[in-house]
């Protein structure tokens, strides 16, 4: 369809010569770049407006707007002198292939900053808590979920493949959004912050290994003939044996890949590199028969205890907030209401079991773990928001013809409400004492602090620069937190430092073995301000300099 | 090898490797705080190409105005003299043993047995300060301390410090 518009002007761009494809592609990209002006401006506005008046997470404007301007709603309306903008397609994607790329890679992103926002130290300790919790959570949702699908007539039993889909969305936790309230809250170090954050990541890989399966099984059902257990057992065991070697492997590597990439000098650099590979394993979990997320996943996992891993989250942060919204916009267009309309109730009763299966199928065993009925409420609450995970998987099966548009839809529905429901909830479980029988164990390491006081707020200022300064010249990681007094982590290999200030004092807290290396870096910056001083006295009176300025003013 | 891990990074474990039989002084001669800073600091500069025997005053200088501020003598017999200088261009460790003791002026009035020496590039990044403070880490084990000073050789110092 070549329009007004588009020959107007694109004329000047034709060369006449060009092959007879480069007018498709040229309006092909016109159309991308059209439809992502109004992605990236409908999406961020929709999630800006929903975090500010709906005091929601913003994820949720964003699906919201993409439904509203999608093909099933705006979208579809002819634009004078274009024709719709989202045109509806007949395919199991509704929009434009080069769009849902773009989706593709923004999933990636996302779960390769969910990998490295994951605390290996405390994910370790917690892991055994972690893993009942996140198995019971599992079991749970997977098995009604699937078998919900039977009373309601969309499937004849679990083995059909919108049940199994079904189960698998169930499953999914988002890490995302629990650990966003938890660090709000200040809870991300408590015994249930992390026993949430062990069982969500081990629901994670679970769920993961869980969706191979699945879409093998799905894809032999959808073939017709028996079931090849074998197939299946093989297609399990390539899951389970891809996940466990790339992680150790990762863990394994992870400092070496950081020291080698540390010699190129640039944070932008390092940052670029780290993507690059998370995207190479992610192509490779593919071929593996995986999906993608995983590769990034395991990536992030990886470099997650590395010194490196703020600086490619404040390197990576640009992107992210330009492509996460881009992902959960095109996640929102994929939904039909035509489509849900006969599924509603079945959504809603399905959203119902979302939430219970988690509540009770992770609270339960957390109670096992030695959490009270308040601890084991908090586990369960901070397990229930299904997030990007239960889109990216539903994303899956729609796009490889497993589950239908009313059945995606249901998925949509089911990881709108949880992730809207649960926020409130946990916040308001975290109010009272401990959760833990026997009172608060926090995970907490053998430090100390060395305190700092100076003249004046201003000089503690230039001073903390300094220091922060020497510890980058010794080859430190130096970030700055986001909180109202300013702090920064000051990190290298396995060393790890904060520094505080606060007005004229600066606290510098450090592990007990580490201290002599903080005390020595900070020793030398303070005597090197002895020459400092001296140069000023050699510097011209302020009077005779303040003069020199004023001159020509007037 | 393994035992000095919990004292190094994997990123010093490599700088342990300037410390070699030519940077190891087993008997100063030196009596004083000066001479003792002189005589490490020739050694280290007659020991590479990477300094111009030129300079020597001035890195000599700038070894004393450290210790004007603030001396490098520390506790327990040991100390640090160091600066960075604009005539270095890598780093260079040297360990200079006295058995008689000298006056360091250090932090507890005691004689100085054990000096460790470093001369790094001033415009250069480098875990310069943190190699010391974990050479001073491991010296800070009193047995460590007392099997240097009863050290024959030089090999025998270097495997002390480097547990190789």
């Amino acid at each position: 369809m070549m329009s007004f518009l588009n020959n107007l002007f694109l004329m000047p761009l034709a060369n006449s010569a060009a092959p007879a494809g480069t007018e498709n592609v040229t309006h092909m990209m016109t159309e991308l770049v059209l439809q992502l002006a109004v992605i990236i401006i409908v999406a961020r506005i929709g999630g800006y407006l929903f975090q500010k008046y709906l005091k929601g997470p913003s994820v949720l404007g964003e699906l919201l707007s993409g439904i509203i301007i999608g093909p099933y709603a705006l979208g579809s309306l002819n634009i004078p002198l274009w024709g719709p903008l989202f045109p509806p397609l007949d395919s199991s994607i509704p929009v434009s292939t080069e769009l849902y790329s773009l989706a593709i890679i923004a999933s990636i992103l996302l779960l390769f900053l969910s990998g490295l926002e994951t605390d290996l130290k405390t994910f370790m300790k917690y892991s055994v808590a972690g893993a009942v919790v996140g198995l019971g959570g599992l079991v749970f949702a997977f098995f009604l979920g699937a078998w919900i699908t039977i009373p309601f007539g969309i499937a004849d039993s679990i083995m059909d493949p919108q049940a199994l889909f079904l189960g698998t969305i169930a499953t999914a936790t988002s890490v995302g959004i629990t650990a966003r309230i938890l660090s709000e809250k200040r809870k991300m170090g408590s015994a249930e912050g992390v026993t949430i954050l062990a069982a969500a990541v081990f629901d994670d890989v679970a769920g993961i290994i869980v969706l191979a399966i699945v879409v093998g099984m799905s894809k032999v059902g959808a073939a017709g003939g028996a079931i090849n257990w074998s197939h299946i057992g093989f297609i399990a065991a390539k899951a389970v044996g891809f996940w466990i070697f790339f992680t150790v492997a990762g863990l394994l590597l992870a400092t070496r890949i950081t020291s080698v990439l540390k010699m190129f000098r640039s944070n932008e650099t390092i940052a670029a590199l780290c993507l690059g590979l998370a995207m190479l394993i992610a192509g490779l979990s593919e071929m593996a028969g995986l999906a993608m997320i995983i590769g990034a996943y395991i990536m992030g996992l990886a470099l997650s205890k590395t010194d490196i891993v703020n600086e490619l989250q404040e390197q990576l942060h640009g992107v992210y907030n330009l492509l996460i919204p881009v992902f959960f916009c095109v996640m929102g267009m994929m939904v039909n209401f035509g489509a849900m309309r006969s599924t509603l109730v079945f959504g809603l009763v399905y959203s119902s079991i979302a939430v219970l299966t988690k509540v009770l199928g992770c609270g339960l065993p957390a109670m096992l773990m030695k959490f009270t009925p308040r601890g084991a409420l908090r586990i369960g609450f901070g397990m229930v928001p299904r997030g990007e995970v239960a889109l990216i998987v539903a994303g899956i099966g729609v796009s490889s013809g497993l589950i239908g548009q009313d059945v995606f839809g249901v998925a949509i529905m089911m990881s709108m409400l949880t992730t809207v429901i649960a926020p409130p909830l946990l916040i308001k479980s975290f109010e009272g004492g401990s959760g833990v029988v026997g009172g608060s164990k926090e995970v907490k390491d053998d430090v100390m602090s060395i305190a700092l006081k100076f003249p004046s707020d201003s000089v503690a200022d230039f001073i903390c620069g300094r220091i922060l300064n020497a510890f980058r010249n010794e080859e430190f990681f130096v970030h700055g937190l986001h909180t109202d007094t300013p702090t920064y982590q000051i990190r290298k290999e396995e060393m790890t430092f904060t520094l505080i200030h606060d007005n004229e004092n600066i606290t510098i807290t450090t592990p007990v073995k580490y201290q002599l290396v903080a005390r020595m870096i900070i020793l030398e910056e303070i005597l090197t301000l002895q020459d400092l001083l001296e140069s000023v006295k050699d510097m011209k009176s302020p009077d005779s300099m303040g003069n020199e300025l004023m001159t020509g003013f007037f | 090898m393994r035992d000095r891990q919990q004292f190094f990074s994997r990123v010093n474990m490599k700088l342990l490797k300037l410390i070699t039989e030519q940077t190891i002084l087993l008997n100063l001669v030196s009596t004083n705080k000066n001479d003792v800073i002189r005589e490490i600091m020739d050694s280290v500069i007659s020991g590479t190409t990477d300094i111009d025997p030129a300079n020597s005053d001035h890195i000599f200088k700038e070894l004393l105005v450290r210790e004007s501020k603030m001396s490098t003598g520390m506790q327990n017999g040991i100390a640090i003299p160091h600066c960075k200088s604009q005539y270095v261009n890598t780093m260079h460790v040297a360990i200079g043993i006295s058995q008689s003791g000298i006056d360091f002026e250090a932090l507890d009035g005691k004689t100085c047995h054990v000096f460790i020496m470093s001369l790094s590039p001033i415009n250069r990044t480098g875990p310069h300060l943190q190699f010391l403070a974990e050479i001073s880490q491991i010296l800070s084990d009193e047995r460590i301390r007392d099997r240097l000073l009863e050290a024959k050789t030089n090999a025998e110092v270097v495997q002390i410090i480097t547990g190789t």
